[in-house]
């Protein structure tokens, strides 16, 4: 294990990446400490800020007096918006940092979705070989040449209503055909090993002898193809809830945040930014980190994308 | 090389038929109702269940697959729900279109992604391979639609250079349709751009160290020959299956790079037809998908057979 810390720490790009993904996370799971405001709340005062540092004052009435708030009555307080407010009055900042709960938790659990049956398919279809090798690639391939995001879309127009769990299914159900092909290899290529006919010579049963022979040695494929998988399935979380399949408003998530500022980039550019800016940083997180995994694991390069 | 091709062409079948399948029974467990969507608010129960046996929605689902399979054969993919028309007719125009931009995209981005990737190769360690290693991981990682809006907000809104979204009319000159054409086609061939350029350079920098290419340097060889004649042609095969598999990537893409042009293409027409329910819409295009799938991979392995006679005869 301490090895793999030195490579790591050594690895540059990968340091990097691992940085980022640490930031977003903490991001995520803090989220109500530090952003600065509520993600849903409008400011009906402050609707389309561009960015500043500065503290925003309210408009005041046309005799001068401070305006008070219609329903509370209260006097409106100024505000700072670092990152402008949306056409709501929404705070952009807030919302980019409630948004990476959203991208996150998606990208890991359809993550762990497509690990699942990849590994499934991919291990079967590797051990047992002949006929259920067959079917089993032959199903693979079939997915494979389905452009994934139409079936995902596909997949969530099954849903009345779409949300995280339509995600996850939708790109879990899609995303574990590459999963299936590299650990069938791999096992393949494990199974002509002495060890496993010793396993299977003092009796083991061929679930044993694939869980807790063959997988484990394909432990460093799995990270780093699971790692790179967080990334492009972030990515597809945001394609599909900026085409309106995905998560919607008023949940903030930077695909559907893109999807309602677009028709406004002219205007509010800063609406758009943003959100798109954290979203391309965590996925080159992710990249970063999953590439740099591959060197340190992998230094043959046996796994391709 | 006929026998070949036909091996490959048969082994595609299944994988057709496998995805009509796969699309067909997911749509039709979808909750919403065609005639439903149709009607709208003047449902009336009898018109409905006319309407129901007009499309062809009472028979049970086997039997609509075969009928939709039988008029496929005959190239007849069925008539829209919605739209007044048939599929063919709807789609053949949008088709198009996605073809022409992504043919353009992958034009640009294989030209592109072998030059940095050969030039990164040629000199590794240097600045110019660093920037291209740096492109390739910024590439795979911005968003395409987000790249889409930030070239329409410097190139459309700042610079005034070319339209923010559309495609021009049937009868434009080649100018207007160009540019038209610029930022829809660098958004789009920016993934595949980065993935080739990478590949291109790491395909190339193993094939470097070979034997042959010392033999060629050592008998005299110019650098232009050695890297162009030895070098590149040994390492197109890994290139060649990076783009192959890069189609599918690129009508993801497309789907979304047609939503933020406005681009009149198979990929919005798709997200439109599954939000209203249009079966045989949705049907017709994954189908005209996959079709082009089948034959780009097609062309792909006979190119490999070309390239690598090897491979013909395994």
């Amino acid at each position: 294990m301490r090895w793999f810390f030195t490579k790591l720490f050594r690895h540059r790009a990968a340091f990097a990446g691992l940085v980022i993904i640490v930031l977003f996370v903490l991001a995520a799971i803090f989220a109500p400490l530090v952003s600065p405001h509520s993600p849903i709340e409008q400011y009906r005062y402050f609707n389309r800020l561009p960015p500043s540092l500065e503290l925003r004052q309210p408009p005041v009435n046309p005799d001068g007096t401070p305006l008070t708030h219609p329903v509370t009555g209260e006097e409106v307080q100024p505000q700072r918006f670092l990152m402008g407010t949306d056409i709501h009055g929404r705070d952009v900042l807030s919302r980019v940092i409630y948004g990476a709960q959203v991208s996150l938790l998606v990208g890991i659990v359809a993550t762990l979705i497509a690990l699942t049956i990849g590994i499934v398919i991919g291990s079967l279809a590797g051990y047992f070989g002949g006929w259920m090798d067959n079917v089993l690639m032959r199903l693979t391939d079939t997915f494979f040449a389905f452009p994934s995001i139409l079936l995902a879309i596909v997949i969530l127009a099954t849903f009345t209503k779409p949300g995280l769990w339509a995600v996850f299914l939708a790109l879990g159900l899609t995303g574990w055909t590459g999963i299936a092909r590299v650990i069938r290899g791999q096992i393949l290529s494990l199974k002509e090993h002495e060890f496993v006919e010793a396993a299977r010579s003092i009796g083991c049963s061929h679930a044993r002898i694939i869980i807790r022979h063959l997988l484990p040695n394909c432990l460093a494929p799995i990270i780093v193809l699971g790692t790179l998988a967080v990334a492009e399935n972030i990515l597809s979380e945001a394609g599909l809830s900026f085409l309106g399949l995905g998560i919607q408003p008023p949940t903030a998530s930077w695909g559907n945040m893109l999807a309602e500022s677009r028709g406004l980039l002219k205007e509010m550019p800063w609406w758009s930014i943003f959100p798109g800016a954290a979203l391309a940083l965590t996925v080159l997180g992710f990249n970063l980190f999953g590439d740099g995994l591959r060197d340190i694991l992998d230094p043959r390069m046996k796994i391709r994308r | 090389m006929l026998y070949f091709l036909i091996k490959r062409v048969l082994s595609a079948i299944p994988v057709l038929l496998g995805i009509t399948i796969i699309t067909f029974t997911v749509i039709h467990l979808a909750p919403g109702d065609p005639v439903q969507v149709r009607m709208g608010q003047k449902y009336d129960p009898e018109v409905a269940q006319r309407l129901r046996t007009e499309m062809g929605l009472d028979k049970p689902l086997p039997v609509q697959y075969a009928i939709f399979l039988g008029d496929l054969v005959r190239g007849d993919l069925g008539y829209s729900f919605v739209k007044n028309l048939p599929v063919n007719e709807l789609l053949r125009g949008k088709f198009g279109n996605t073809l022409y931009l992504s043919i353009s995209a992958m034009l640009l981005a294989v030209l592109m992604g072998m030059l940095l990737g050969i030039l990164a190769a040629i000199r590794p360690q240097s600045a110019l391979d660093y920037a291209v290693m740096v492109f390739a991981v910024a590439g795979v990682s911005i968003p395409v639609f987000w790249l889409g809006l930030m070239l329409q907000l410097l190139f459309g809104v700042q610079l005034g250079w070319f339209p923010v979204t559309g495609m021009t009319e049937y009868g434009a000159t080649l100018a207007e349709n160009l540019t038209h054409l610029v930022l829809p086609a660098v958004t789009l061939a920016t993934v595949p751009m980065a993935i080739i350029a990478r590949i291109t350079r790491s395909s190339m920098l193993e094939v470097m160290e070979q034997d042959y290419i010392r033999t060629a340097r050592a008998k005299g060889l110019g650098q232009r020959t050695v890297l162009l004649r030895h070098a590149l042609k040994n390492a197109l095969i890994p290139i060649i299956t990076v783009i192959g598999n890069m189609f599918a990537l690129l009508l993801t893409g497309a789907v979304l790079t047609e939503t933020v042009f406005s681009w009149p293409g198979l990929g919005r027409a798709m997200v439109d037809a599954i939000t209203q329910r249009d079966f045989p819409v949705i049907l017709g295009g994954v189908t005209l998908f996959a079709v082009t799938f089948v034959i780009v991979n097609l062309i792909v392995d006979s190119i490999y057979a070309w390239i690598d006679p090897r491979i013909r005869y395994t």
